[in-house]
Order: C-alpha cells, then sequence, then structure tokens
C-alpha cells in the first residue's frame, strides 16, 4: 500500500467544482494544510462548500485565499467575521454572493466526528437558547432543551500533520492535532500534508495519532511554518 | 491574559485548540514552539503535567462539565445574567467559536470586557441588543458585579471610580454590595 503522492497539485487534482472540502487548522498562522489550498486555488475549482473553524485574514494562506479567488459558494464554520480588516469572504456574505452556515466550535467538530461515526444526528445543549436554534428541531432532556446536530460528511479534508507513513498514519506534533483527526473521518478522502515522511515502523505505533485507515493521501508540505507569521500581533476577542 | 497572573497558583488552564496545563504566554523566539498555542493563537510555555488533545476532546471537556471556570470577553451582558458575544450583526455574520460550547459546560463564567464601548455607549444592559450566546453568568469590568441569585451586585470598583459613577455608565438594573471594595 503507498498513499504517497508525488506533489500537493497531484493529491488535490480530482478536486472538482462544486465538491465540499473540510479544511482543518488552528489559529491565525498557524500550521495550516498551507500547500494543498495554495494547490487547490491555483487549479481553480468552484462552487467549493468549504468546512473550517475559519477562514482567516486578508491574505492568510488558507481558506481565505480560495474566497479571494472567488471559488467558495458556501462557508461551514465557527467564524464568518472577525474583527480588522475586511476580508473577502466577509463582502462576499455582506453581498449574498456566500452562503453561510454558522457552527458552534464543539459542535462543528462532534457533526464532523458523528459523520466519520456512523452517527446520522445528535442531540447538544449547545446555543438551544439562541438564535442558532430557531427553526430547528428541539427536545428536552433532563428538562432542559437541546438542539437536533445533523452529521457532516465531506468529499474531502485537507489535513497538517507532523510525520506520515506511506499507510497513512498520521503523527500530529504539540497542540497542533485541532479539528484534523475529526476532519479526516467526516471526509471521503483526507489528504494530509507532513513535514517528514517516515518509513512505517518509524512511528511507534502508540505515537500514531491518526491510524492510516482514514487518511487516503500523504504529500510532502512544500511550505514550512513560517517563523515570522507566529510573532503576528494577536487580535481576536 | 489570564494566564500572565496566575504564577504560584494551583489552576489549570485549558485551551480550547487543545492543551490542558499552559502557562504565560512566550515572545522569545527561544521559547516559542509553533505548536504550542493558546485559543487566541498566543504562543504559551507549558507547566509540568501539560498535555495535547484534538478538538473533540477538547469540548468534551467543556460540555462534560469537566471545566470548573470559563473566562470570556463579550459585547454586552444584560441584567438577566445574558452574554451576547459573537454578533453584532445577524446569525450569519459572526464568530461563535466555542463560546457557546464553553456556556453550556456547567463552570462559572467570568465575563473580562470595558464597561462602556469605544463610543461611551454602556455594554451592561438591560437587555442585549445583540444575538445572545447564552445565559446565567456572572461579570466582572471597571467594576466587579457578582452574579446573586437572580440580579448582579456590585462588588468593586476601579480606582478612581465611584459606585455612583459606575451606576451612571451603566444601563442595566443592579444592587450595591454592603461594601465595595477598590480594585486592585
Amino acid at each position: 500500500m503507498n498513499k504517497i503522492f508525488a506533489s500537493p497539485e497531484q493529491a488535490v487534482a480530482d478536486i472538482a467544482d462544486g465538491a465540499t472540502v473540510a479544511i482543518a487548522g488552528f489559529g491565525v498562522a498557524h500550521r495550516f494544510a498551507t500547500s494543498l489550498i495554495c494547490a487547490l486555488r491555483d487549479q481553480h475549482t468552484k462552487d467549493l462548500t468549504l468546512v473550517c473553524n475559519s477562514l482567516g485574514d486578508a491574505g492568510a494562506t488558507r481558506g481565505q485565499i480560495l474566497a479571494e479567488n472567488n471559488q467558495v459558494k458556501k462557508l461551514i464554520a465557527a467564524f464568518s467575521v472577525r474583527p480588522g480588516t475586511p476580508t473577502a469572504s466577509e463582502e462576499q456574505i455582506a453581498a449574498g454572493k456566500m452562503e453561510v452556515e454558522l457552527v458552534p466550535q464543539g459542535i462543528l467538530v462532534e457533526r464532523c466526528r458523528a459523520g466519520g461515526a456512523g452517527i446520522p444526528a445528535f442531540y447538544s445543549p449547545t446555543g438551544a437558547d439562541t438564535d442558532l436554534a430557531v427553526g430547528r428541531e428541539i427536545r428536552d432532556f433532563d428538562g432542559k432543551p437541546h438542539v437536533l446536530e445533523h452529521a457532516i460528511h465531506v468529499d474531502y479534508a485537507l489535513l497538517r500533520g507532523y510525520r506520515a507513513d506511506r499507510l497513512g498514519n498520521v503523527q500530529f506534533r504539540g497542540g497542533s492535532q485541532n479539528f484534523n483527526p475529526s476532519f479526516a473521518k467526516a471526509a471521503r478522502v483526507a489528504i494530509v500534508e507532513v513535514d517528514e515522511i517516515v518509513e512505517p515502523g518509524e512511528i511507534a505505533p502508540e505515537l500514531i495519532d491518526l491510524p492510516g485507515i482514514f487518511v487516503s493521501r500523504v504529500v510532502k508540505t512544500t511550505h514550512v511554518v513560517d517563523g515570522k507569521a507566529w510573532r503576528r500581533p494577536q487580535r481576536r476577542p | 491574559m489570564v494566564s500572565n497572573y496566575l504564577e504560584g497558583r494551583d489552576v489549570t488552564l485549558h485551551a480550547e485548540n487543545g492543551v490542558l496545563g499552559y502557562g504565560r504566554m512566550v515572545s522569545e523566539e527561544s521559547e516559542i514552539d509553533p505548536d504550542i498555542y493558546n485559543a487566541a493563537g498566543q504562543f504559551v510555555a507549558l507547566n509540568p503535567g501539560a498535555s495535547f488533545f484534538d478538538s473533540v476532546a477538547s469540548f468534551e471537556m467543556a460540555r462534560g462539565g469537566r471545566i470548573d471556570t470559563v473566562i470570556l470577553g463579550a459585547y454586552e451582558v444584560d441584567q438577566h445574567g445574558s452574554v451576547a458575544n459573537w454578533s453584532t450583526a445577524d446569525a450569519k455574520r459572526g464568530g461563535i467559536g466555542g463560546a457557546m460550547d464553553l456556556l453550556s459546560g456547567k463552570g462559572d463564567l467570568i465575563i473580562v470586557m470595558e464597561h462602556v464601548d469605544s463610543k461611551g455607549r454602556p455594554k451592561l444592559r438591560r437587555t442585549c441588543t445583540y444575538p445572545l450566546t447564552g445565559k446565567a453568568c456572572v461579570v466582572t469590568d471597571l467594576a466587579l458585579l457578582r452574579r446573586d441569585t437572580n440580579r448582579f451586585v456590585l462588588d468593586a470598583v476601579a480606582p478612581g471610580f465611584t459606585p455612583q459613577e459606575v451606576i451612571a455608565l451603566t444601563e442595566m438594573d443592579f444592587a450595591v454590595g454592603p461594601t465595595v471594595r477598590t480594585m486592585e
């Protein structure tokens, strides 16, 4: 079995117009699947539905560059607007050109996890007494309202790991697991870009964070984590 | 910010991105690890015993009631204890992040915010005007307002302020505690 692709371009080549793509990664300028995102931009795939925490700032080599290239039809995310300079996605949302489904972050990952776990829907207390629950199916458990949440399935997930082998086994580093495992499980095709591709067995079995069964493609990153970007001022409230 | 003031106290910090047990913020290149940051994306140090996990486990801790205290910012808080912190527009445009999940746990909620907005308008309202994040909470700021059974009570004011001045800058109704301290 060999899941290694020679380049990010080849790894995303079959992502077709109208596909649903989850993009993992947390923070402002931290570890994202930058090579894969840039390759997806460069092949101009249209009408994408993106699932992510946020698209990021203007010019960020994240989902935002796909919005800047007018490739996004719908956004399913925990953030659609952030303080600071308006982004392409914010302008497209305001103009009604991009559909939005805002989802609390913990529900976003749980819906993806459920999708991967064969659970079609579940009830959750999160946001049950807010505008997000308006028009949704509500059921009381233990005297408290809960919202019915549906599983998310995606066509592709773009992930960023630390190391992987040709079987698709992935190791993450530090606090950079974030959305990666749940997005991988929700995906028909999970594509991971890593700093280092190693031989099977080199990552000890107990250090494998995401077993290869959840991962279809492995590619070496062409974007090292940018040291200068680490010290960008933070402005999230 | 809070993490910089907890040195020596037996408090374990949770960051929704998947870190338990982090410490102060770090800025020196030699101290920064690109994979160790808090929920605001700021690089942090780790305390002995820290652990990493994915977002699913992170919100299991939140909704599952394992977090004792949640600290958030807010656009508005009202006298019913409702918090609005994710949108100043509508349900399509905003940033929910993990706040609603954190509120659905069992922890006490501390809101750290400016008392008035940049135009001097009150943020402590009779009723929130922005979409709500959740209910039944505690507030702090220019003043420290503790949530009693069904109302807020003024416990402390910032140095240089009187309770009367705080009342004047506040739209919501609240009680004034028997002894109002000056905040340090």
